[in-house]
């Protein structure tokens, strides 16, 4: 632990955030400097997707990693985000102001909260090792190995465990080993610190634009105590990140549900192309995440539901590499033996659900989210929301069916929450993070409804 | 009168308290926890402060190895670029009844780069019968107490 190792992942993730803010100059352009201010957690969610997707794809062809293939990769998504930018006409941001819903002092408090909090868990996380046993076992050593080796080492990424899981996780640690100077897997944990602050900037930043302040905080400050939240968000494993790819794309494309500006279902696809090479789940994710929005868009399909193919498609086009690499050098596959046979396992069916709903509603890992979240639900039925009802019911149902599906379709998985045992306590993350961003936005959505009772009401 | 009505209307003012009545549930679940996350993160910092560099270097692994001079035995003595195996003898019971089956994963992290190879000529013994190496084996480094031995077998 050196100040030189703090100081090389504090440049890594400002890199991370140049380009993600490049990125959004190209697509939507910045009109003010509070709007960047505001959306920089998104700007750093999409460096972490795009430099990350773009590194592992790199490392499957071959590319040895380096501090430099890190900065010319992002360096190169700046230059041309700079080029394009230009050629599009998009204007350099004036000083401007911050949204109507954001509440100053509501604000402040918040932020004062989540500033205490991540100066609490920054102390605890630069004191502390490598505990988790994910995290020692297969994560950072395949870290190491691309650090050590340059790129996807055979011998390592073939027999340590969970040899089939994506590599952007250990491809993002490898990079921070780089900045730091070395593979300091003490200080390493600090970069998870960074995945956390800037998924909260995020959901601050991007949901306070239809979310007023005193809806919005109490949301943000429970995600960061929550039991499986909060203080584990700095374990340096991929489920957390998952999630923040997850909710990203998820959020995005509701608002792009709401308002069909193409360059939401851009940047959605950019968080779906880093949570298909996060974890495995990922790939699960993303469907049941298409699934949704194909419902929700259903009235307007004909407009939507191109783009959407699009979007999957380029989506798959980033996930295959990877399955071809491990496929090539005899990996067993990731996906459950028995994954659609209906007869197989029938017995099991009914008890692998009954664990996924378990978990969804046991308080000891989510506090109140998902309860908050289903009252949500209802309160914007009442209100007649029946995009957000239907996008977000149907989407928080799905992930709690695919949490069921993974159970019975792997038969060698006990039907027990133990964490050693079945991974659905982790997989699970994501409905409660997605329910967690879809509460204050069902509520913001009845509110809005219920201050001004003569709108018309939305069409089913 | 009318505040009460602009609370209870049906629809829109059991819509008002409802979005009240769910931001008052989430704010107070989170004023109420969050006192004590914060605490907890400071205790835990503290408990870090306390440990020296090698058990939070080590961390996952302290009830794993028996001893942490083993790994940085091993660290210090392997040359980066030669090959080594862990063998645990079936007697072997270590702090943990994990010890047996993960010390072998935990130096395969330990001591990256060099790669662990089944015909490795550098050996880390938990509880093994040194005896079956003949006389190619050189113990370099050894904890009685706890049974472990870094050999090297020369060719």
């Amino acid at each position: 632990m050196t100040l030189r190792a703090i100081a090389g992942l504090v440049a890594l993730n400002a890199v991370f955030l140049a380009s993600g803010a490049a990125i959004l100059w190209l697509v939507r352009g910045w009109r003010t400097w509070a709007e960047l201010a505001r959306l920089g957690g998104l700007a750093y969610l999409v460096g972490v997707a795009c430099t990350g997707t773009c590194l592992v794809l790199l490392l499957i062809a071959g590319a040895p990693l380096s501090a430099w293939l890190v900065l010319a990769v992002a360096g190169a998504f700046v230059l041309a985000a700079a080029l394009g930018g230009r050629r599009l006409g998009r204007p350099r941001p004036t000083l401007g102001t911050v949204p109507e819903t954001m509440n100053v002092f509501v604000t402040a408090v918040g932020i004062a909260f989540t500033g205490v909090f991540f100066e609490a868990l920054f102390r605890a996380t630069r004191l502390s090792g490598l505990y988790s046993w994910d995290a020692w076992a297969f994560w950072v050593p395949k870290a190491k190995a691309i650090y050590f080796y340059g790129g996807l080492d055979e011998q390592f990424f073939t027999t340590l465990p969970g040899a089939p899981y994506p590599p952007l996780v250990p491809v993002v640690d490898a990079a921070a080993f780089h900045f730091m100077g070395g593979p300091d897997v003490v200080t390493l944990r600090l970069q998870f610190w960074f995945l956390a602050l800037g998924f909260t900037w995020f959901l601050a930043g991007v949901l306070c634009e239809r979310v007023p302040a005193w809806i919005l905080w109490p949301f943000v400050v429970l995600m960061l105590v929550a039991p499986r939240f909060g203080a584990r968000f700095a374990v340096p494993e991929a489920d957390f990140l998952l999630g923040f790819f997850f909710v990203a794309a998820a959020v995005l494309v509701y608002f792009w549900l709401q308002e069909p500006e193409r360059w939401r279902l851009l940047i959605a696809g950019v968080a779906l192309c880093g949570l298909v090479l996060t974890k495995r789940e990922g790939v699960l994710l993303a469907v049941l995440l298409l699934l949704a929005t194909l419902a929700a868009s259903a009235p307007r399909r004909r407009q939507a539901w191109p783009a959407l193919g699009v979007t999957a498609v380029v989506v798959a086009v980033v996930a295959v590499p990877w399955r071809i690499w491990y496929v090539v050098h005899g990996v067993p596959g990731e996906g459950p033996p028995s994954a659609f046979s209906i007869r197989e396992n029938a017995d099991r069916a009914w008890p692998s659900l009954r664990l996924a709903l378990e978990v969804l509603f046991d308080s000891g890992y989510w506090s109140v989210i998902v309860p908050v979240a289903i009252g949500a639900l209802v309160v914007a039925s009442l209100a007649r929301r029946w995009t957000p009802v239907l996008f977000f019911g149907v989407l928080i149902a799905l992930v709690t069916l695919g949490g069921g599906w993974i159970t019975w379709a792997i038969p060698d998985l006990p039907i027990t929450q133990e964490f050693g045992g079945n991974p659905i306590v982790r997989y699970m993350g994501a409905a409660g993070l997605v329910s967690l961003a879809a509460a204050p936005l069902l509520l913001a959505e009845a509110w809005s409804r219920a201050a001004a009772p003569s709108a018309p009401d939305e069409a089913a | 009168m009318r505040v009460l009505s602009w609370w209870i209307e049906w629809p829109v003012g059991v819509v008002r308290t409802g979005v009240v009545f769910l931001v008052a549930v989430t704010a107070i679940a989170a004023l109420a926890r969050y006192p004590e996350v914060v605490r907890e993160r400071g205790e835990v910092a503290a408990n870090g402060d306390a440990l020296s560099y090698a058990d939070r270097e080590i961390a996952g692994g302290n009830g794993l190895v028996g001893d942490q001079q083993a790994v940085y035995q091993a660290r210090a003595r392997i040359p980066v670029d030669e090959t080594y195996r862990v063998e645990v003898g079936e007697g072997y019971r270590g702090d943990t009844d994990l010890a047996a089956t993960y010390v072998a994963d935990f130096y395969t992290y330990f001591l990256m780069p060099r790669r662990p190879a089944a015909d490795a000529p550098w050996i880390i013994c938990y509880g093994c019968d040194l005896t079956r190496y003949g006389s190619a084996a050189e113990v370099v480094w050894r904890n009685e107490e706890e049974d472990i031995s870094l050999v090297r077998l020369r060719r």
